[in-house]
This record gives structure tokens, C-alpha cells and sequence, in this order.
């Protein structure tokens, strides 16, 4: 009993200590350097720019197709179909 | 008060916990208080997106806690004493699935739309296949139910809601092209699963309570 007690007091100063660390991250914006484009307004290493996409994917539909499948949020994707 | 603490008892009480939160929160509460956000067309992440004036709010007590929530019961599945090896294995995997769920509340989604970016990347990754390691621990499940015969009835429910909940989460994770009613079909293949958990959390947790 005096186990669980123990147990149950270590999960929730986890529990707690993983929310708080959420907050701190998103009030500090501690993950911003990872918002930085990698490679252009495009789709990843395929291509840079919405008509550079368009012209890529033109000839190669299947891998930006693929690419898509792979990044659905990516709204680049909606204007290659 | 320490004389009636069950740690087991609890630890379920956190998967019966876990449904209820999401629907509340993502299906009425955050989007009611999100200006200009529509429901039908807008998927859950944008609510903590970056450009979210509710961002905070929905990352910590949204997916933070829904993924904690999760990890919990998880472990409380895992040192079960009513369960066999099958949801033992099924806890773990309620654990990984938990702890992705939880990482979205810190890798929020693409700020720019279009822009290839690690955040986003990871965004997608930890948003995308939590229900794979989820739908694992749900089909050890079968497995433990078709052994274990006070659980068995909640086979049918599995049977019924799991390949529903497979096949919403593939259209909402890997189709690509616009899907006009995409937030509503998300919010479907999230609510699913865990509508499933919380049926085997609410069965465990009474089985506790007998043996108490």
C-alpha cells in the first residue's frame, strides 16, 4: 500500500512536470529554431516554390505523389494535383 | 484517505478519463473559443498551431494531457494483475502511442503553410501514426479478451469500431488533396479508438472494484 502511494505520487510529479514542461516550451517558443525552412516553400528536397512544384511534378507525378502521401499537411500538395 | 488509495484503480480511471476530455475539448471547447475556426474543414493541429491564439491552452491541457492521460493507463494496463501477457504487451504500446500523442503538444504544426520545416516534419510524424502503436495495444486486445471471459463482450465492440477507426485514420493520415470535411473525419478516427479504451478502461475498472 505504502508502495502505490509512492508510486502514485512519482507519476503524477511526472505527469505534472511534463505538462509544465509543454507550457514552458510553448510560452518560450523553445522549438522556434526548428521552424526555420529547411529547403524553400516547396515540397522538401523535390522542389522550392509552388511553380517550380507544379513544373516538377508535371513529369513526376508518382514521387511527388508519394511525397505528398508522406506530408498531407503540406498545402503544396493540394495545387500539383 | 492513504488506506483507500488504489493506484490501480487510478492509474484506469485515467483511460476512462481519456475519451471524454478529447470530445469536450477538441470536439466543443477549443474550437468554440477559436475565432473564425471552422469545425468541418479544419483539422485538430491547427488549434495548436502556431498561429493559434489559443495555442497555450490547447497544447497543455489538449494534447499534453490527452497524451499523458494515455501513458497513464498504459502503465496501469501494463502492472494489471487482471490481464495476461497479451495486455501486457497492449500496455506498451498504449505507453508509446501516449507519449507521441504528447510530443504533438510540443512539435506544434506548420506555421507557413507549404514551408518544409523539421517542426513540421515531426508535426506530422507524431500526429500521424499514434494510431498504429494504438490500434496494436487495441488488437492484443482481442487476443486477451478471447482468453480472459469476464472481458469477453467487448470483443464485438472492437470487432465493430476497429476497422471503422483503421480506415478513417488512413484517410486522415496518408490521403493526400483537399478533403472538404477533413476536421470532422480527424476528429472521427480520434475519437474512435479511445471510445474503445475507454469501454475496456470502464470494465476494468469495475472488475477492480469487485475484487476490492
Amino acid at each position: 500500500m505504502k508502495k502505490d502511494v509512492i508510486t502514485g505520487i512519482i507519476i503524477l510529479v511526472l505527469a505534472i512536470l511534463l505538462l509544465g514542461f509543454t507550457f514552458v516550451v510553448n510560452v518560450t517558443n523553445a522549438f522556434s529554431f526548428l521552424d526555420k525552412p529547411i529547403l524553400g516553400e516547396g515540397l522538401g528536397p523535390l522542389c522550392s516554390s509552388l511553380p517550380d512544384c507544379q513544373n516538377f511534378c508535371l513529369n513526376s507525378k508518382g514521387i511527388c505523389n508519394s511525397y505528398c502521401r508522406a506530408n498531407p499537411s503540406n498545402r503544396i500538395c493540394d495545387n500539383i494535383k | 484517505m492513504r488506506q483507500n488509495f488504489n493506484l490501480d484503480k487510478f492509474l484506469i480511471l485515467t483511460g476512462i478519463l481519456t475519451f471524454p476530455l478529447f470530445v469536450i475539448l477538441f470536439w466543443i471547447v477549443f474550437p468554440s473559443i477559436y475565432p473564425g475556426y471552422d469545425i468541418i474543414t479544419t483539422g485538430i493541429s491547427y488549434l495548436g498551431g502556431y498561429e493559434s491564439p489559443i495555442r497555450t491552452l490547447v497544447n497543455v491541457w489538449g494534447f499534453g494531457l490527452w497524451g499523458v492521460l494515455t501513458m497513464m493507463f498504459g502503465y496501469g494496463i501494463f502492472r494489471s494483475k487482471l490481464l495476461s501477457v497479451f495486455g501486457k504487451i497492449a500496455g506498451i504500446f498504449l505507453i508509446i502511442g501516449g507519449f507521441m500523442i504528447y510530443l504533438v503538444s510540443l512539435f506544434q504544426g506548420p506555421s507557413k503553410e507549404g514551408i518544409y520545416t523539421l517542426a513540421g516534419q515531426l508535426h506530422n510524424f507524431f500526429s500521424n501514426y499514434p494510431p498504429i502503436p494504438i490500434s496494436i495495444a487495441i488488437f492484443l486486445f482481442l487476443f486477451e479478451f478471447a482468453i480472459n471471459k469476464k472481458f469477453r463482450w467487448l470483443i464485438l465492440p472492437i470487432i465493430i469500431f476497429g476497422p471503422i477507426s483503421l480506415y478513417l485514420n488512413y484517410q486522415r493520415a496518408f490521403l493526400s488533396g483537399e478533403i472538404p470535411y477533413f476536421g470532422i473525419l480527424q476528429r472521427a478516427a480520434l475519437t474512435l479508438p479511445f471510445l474503445l479504451i475507454m469501454l475496456i478502461a470502464i470494465l476494468l475498472y469495475k472488475s477492480k472494484k469487485k475484487e476490492v
